[in-house]
């Protein structure tokens, strides 16, 4: 057993071991060392806007599109980026998962009922598929963990995407649309001293070797967020314009290994950034 | 029941039979006892016909029941068993739900049979195999006359629950899981979404893998 007997679970180790992808028994054998799992409610917000938004879209596509083919049409027409190339990856997983379904259908059914177009019994499979993994997905996450921390106070009216008639509404999927306004600058003038230290660390970084995108976006979110610390008159919540709203998502992951639990263990699937962020702070990052 | 029963066959069925009922001799008598002569007189007709007519016959006498203001003394001496049948409960969705629930019913027989048989391994698989033909049958059925959204998303998981296990022999905790969830789903065909999340939680406990394809893609973290 090991003597630090807390792990906080970041947003990619927690959807990693819901969904049981190859890491899962990997995850369940570093959980089963520990006695508390944690998370944070910063987690199911960056589930919500980023990993559930898509499937909500998906699942809306799926209702409204008249075929599957229609729906990868749809996915094809979206900015060519990185990310479509992602949604078209995971789309064709689930249409190519239900069609192999579909081949194993009994002869004597067919004769029975006749056949059903092949597109509407897809159709059928993947509302269903999504509907239930859309509607579960907070609820699998409570149920991976102990506790669920929430010290920035950070949109505490967060629920699952509600249906609307065959629909899901994920709205408000970013913190302008909360009627709460949350406390995150508190949050960092309470973590002062670990931003800094943060911050101070990552620019050393940035100095001796060449850093990634998203590390320079942190650095220079985290600069920005410093510098509006000291203004009373600047509210940095949810009630801020988009622009300051995006400083706080920019830095995460620094968030997310300052929201652990002083005596937790940082689990995650990004020794790159973890390991830095952690380090900085004297947390121990546990990467898979 | 008959088996081959589609929800267009009871659709079809059902104006025909209506039109065989206007066609007999009607008895002003609605005592259950004059209900159950009247079915002997079709005994001519085909089961389905059977079963409408003798729906639109409690339909008449419920109609006739709520004219004389005699309800109490109706549902005391005549009605009996009847109060608690999906007819009542149901209306008019009650012959898909009563195919529905023979078809389910059908299918906990395979899982019985599965786990009385589970000491042999091939019988176990077959009746396994069967109660995936059961599944493929109910959605099938229900495909045209969607029940529930609950319902079709619990069929749809089962689904996927049996799909991953395809290549593994099933335990019996699984078999168990399966018996205990089928039987949920026939006994609350209208489907609530707290039973639906109660019996797929059960299926995960029972170690079925519900993730499906997203399980197998790679970086989902990243659909952002």
């Amino acid at each position: 057993m090991n003597s630090n007997r807390e792990v906080f679970i970041e947003t990619t180790s927690i959807i990693d071991y819901i969904f049981k992808t190859k890491y899962f028994v990997q995850i369940k054998s570093i959980l089963d060392n520990y006695d508390k799992k944690t998370t944070a409610h910063y987690v199911k917000m960056e589930i919500k806007r980023g990993f559930l938004q898509y499937l909500v879209y998906l699942h809306g596509k799926v209702v409204r599109c008249e075929s599957l083919g229609e729906v990868s049409e749809a996915i094809n027409k979206l900015a060519a980026t990185p990310q479509q190339h992602r949604y078209k990856t995971a789309w064709e997983a689930i249409e190519e998962y239900f069609k192999s379904i579909d081949k194993t259908k009994p002869s004597d059914i067919i004769k029975k009922y006749g056949d059903i177009p092949l597109s509407q019994s897809l159709k059928i499979d993947c509302e269903g598929y999504l509907r239930s993994i859309i509607r579960r997905l907070f609820r699998n996450v409570d149920r991976v963990v102990d506790e669920i921390v929430n010290p920035m106070k950070c949109f505490v009216d967060i629920e699952s995407p509600r249906e609307l008639g065959r629909l899901f509404d994920n709205t408000p999927s970013k913190c302008t649309g909360s009627q709460v306004e949350c406390n995150i600058k508190q949050f960092f003038r309470d973590n002062e001293e670990a931003f800094t230290k943060i911050r101070d660390k990552l620019d050393s970084k940035s100095k001796k070797e060449k850093i990634d995108n998203e590390t320079q976006q942190r650095i220079s979110s985290l600069h920005k967020i410093f510098r509006l610390l000291p203004l009373n008159n600047r509210k940095f919540s949810n009630k801020e314009p988009e622009k300051v709203v995006q400083l706080c998502w920019r830095c995460g992951d620094a968030i997310l290994a300052v929201t652990a639990p002083a005596n937790a263990d940082v689990l995650n699937h990004n020794r790159r950034h973890y390991d830095t962020l952690c380090d900085a702070i004297g947390k121990r990052s546990i990467s898979y | 029941m008959p088996n081959d029963v589609t929800t267009d066959a009871i659709n079809g069925g059902k104006k025909n039979s209506i039109e065989a009922e206007q066609t007999k001799p009607t008895s002003q008598n609605i005592s259950y006892r004059a209900q159950s002569a009247q079915i002997d007189q079709t005994a001519g007709y085909s089961p389905e016909l059977i079963d409408v007519i003798k729906r639109v016959d409690i339909l008449e006498r419920q109609a006739k029941t709520i004219q004389t203001g005699s309800l109490e003394k109706l549902e005391e001496k005549e009605i009996g068993s009847e109060r608690v049948s999906p007819e009542r409960l149901y209306g008019d969705e009650s012959l898909v739900m009563i195919k529905a629930r023979e078809i389910m019913k059908q299918g906990l027989s395979h899982l019985s049979d599965a786990l009385n048989s589970y000491n042999k391994e091939l019988e176990r698989e077959h009746y396994i195999d069967l109660f995936w033909n059961v599944i493929f049958e109910l959605q099938y059925f229900l495909v045209k006359t969607p029940m529930n959204a609950n319902l079709q998303e619990g069929i749809t998981m089962l689904k996927v629950a049996l799909h991953s296990n395809r290549t593994t022999p099933m335990k019996r905790d699984e078999i168990v899981a399966l018996k205990i969830v089928f039987e949920n789903f026939m006994n609350n065909i209208k489907l609530t979404e707290k039973i639906l999340d109660e019996c797929l939680d059960k299926l995960e406990e029972a170690g079925f893998d519900l993730s499906g394809p997203l399980g197998k893609v790679e970086g989902l973290h990243e659909l952002e």
